[in-house]
């Protein structure tokens, strides 16, 4: 009970502190929380304190270990509308992009173990990864993703990744992707995951998600 | 013997159709009628005391018809571990996890989740809209997440995420009340989810919640 007093006093002096500010001025306040350590925590508690992801009603991806140029490209793809996401759109818009590098190297530089939970055929999908499938004109994921599943640069990080979510996003290409992103390196993707299975897909996520 | 199976079924099924000779109909509180338990199944009466006879929740008690099985089993689990340490929990829940054997609250959890569940309704239906919001879209701008993306678009809940829909008011603005004031520290995010809501924005989100029924949710 000490310890909640203490906090409730603190509160009062940050609730008088803003309010004096407030009276000074009123865009002192508007920009409080937009720092980046604040927004650094505000991606934490979706994303998980270690960045590895969090299964909530819908899979929310990990972050920890990911390419600093790919997250920074997300970040304005979403804040620009060309990767659809309802949430993440608001969010990226609610983050100055000054602040983009910062924050993606923070989540570049952690990493926990995977989380796990994919339910495919582990060994199809280390074969599929390594060698593609020649016969779908499915090309290897390892030539662009590197033979750890770590990416670079631009291209995502895929080891650890949540399963669901690797489902998820090789299953709903272009309709969150896809679109004008012809010329971009996501455009790489439409041919290559409209020519996997469901199967295929489950196993290629089942494999990489546990990759650490 | 087959006689008095039959003789026995009869009463049952004429005492289920009448229903409890002294209750008055009343017709804004249908009462569900509840699958009752196996006569051997878990001991239902010892939570319905407080939670209500068709488990809708009552003043201090949260509605349990409906909600997430593995999530009720989580909370028993934290009242007994003492993680879940919020005034009332402390009064009641504590004891009552302390002599429920693990079984026994997986036993009541599954039979609890199966009821269905119907909205409290008791927030402040001009807040709805706000509240909406909030649960959609959270407040990027001021480090508020959104509600939707554990909670689900319907705030059904899945697996150990709770069902929010439909909760009362006043429970619902309680827990995030009282994690503010450092109570569960345990159950993250909350804690951090919490902190950043004003009490304004936890009076819209209470209110919306308590409106959510299946029907509504889909709007």
């Amino acid at each position: 009970m000490i310890a909640i007093h203490g906090r409730n006093a603190l509160y009062s002096i940050a609730l008088a502190s803003a309010v004096v500010a407030a009276g000074f001025s009123g865009s002192a306040v508007a920009g409080a929380g937009g720092g980046v350590q604040d927004k650094i925590e505000y991606c934490q508690v979706c994303h998980g304190e270690t960045g590895r992801g969090f299964y909530g009603y819908y899979a929310i991806p990990r972050l920890a270990g990911q390419q600093p140029g790919y997250i920074e490209n997300q970040l304005r793809d979403y804040a620009s509308g060309l990767r659809h996401n309802s949430v993440m759109g608001g969010v990226a818009r609610g983050v100055s992009p000054a602040t983009y590098g910062a924050i993606a190297a923070h989540f570049h530089a952690m990493n926990p173990a995977p989380l796990g939970g994919g339910g495919g055929n582990v060994a199809l999908g280390r074969e599929i990864f390594a060698n593609g499938l020649p016969e779908s004109n499915v090309p290897a994921c390892s030539a662009c993703h590197g033979p750890d599943a770590h990416g670079t640069g631009q291209i995502p990080r895929l080891a650890g990744q949540l399963p669901s979510y690797l489902v998820k996003t090789l299953s709903n290409w272009s309709p969150e992707r896809g679109h004008s992103s012809a010329g971009g390196l996501s455009a790489l993707m439409v041919p290559t995951t409209h020519n996997l299975t469901a199967a295929q897909i489950a196993a290629v996520a089942a494999y990489v998600g546990g990759l650490r | 013997m087959k006689h008095i199976g039959l003789t026995v079924a009869s009463l049952v099924i004429s005492l289920w159709a009448t229903g409890p000779l002294c209750a008055q109909p009343d017709a804004s509180y249908p009462l569900a009628l509840l699958p009752l338990p196996a006569a051997n199944g878990p001991p239902v009466k010892n939570c319905t005391y407080c939670h209500g006879v068709s488990a809708q929740g009552l003043a201090t008690a949260p509605r349990l018809a409906g909600q997430r099985a593995a999530y009720i089993e989580k909370e028993l689990s934290a009242f007994r571990g003492h993680e879940r340490d919020n005034p009332l929990s402390q009064l009641y829940m504590w004891n009552v996890a302390a002599n429920l054997k693990p079984e026994t609250g997986r036993e009541l959890a599954v039979y609890f989740s199966q009821l269905p569940p119907r909205a409290a309704a008791d927030g402040n239906r001009g807040l709805f809209d706000e509240g909406r919001a909030l649960y959609q879209q959270g407040v990027p701008n001021a480090n508020i997440v959104t509600c939707v993306v554990c909670h689900g678009p319907n705030a059904e809940g899945v697996r150990d995420i709770p069902r929010l829909g439909g909760l009362s008011y006043l429970y619902l603005k309680r827990r995030m009340e009282e994690w503010n004031k450092g109570y569960h520290p345990t159950a993250r995010p909350m804690p951090q989810v919490a902190r950043e809501l004003s009490p304004a924005e936890i009076d819209a989100l209470a209110s919306y919640l308590s409106f959510l029924d299946e029907e509504t949710a889909s709007k």
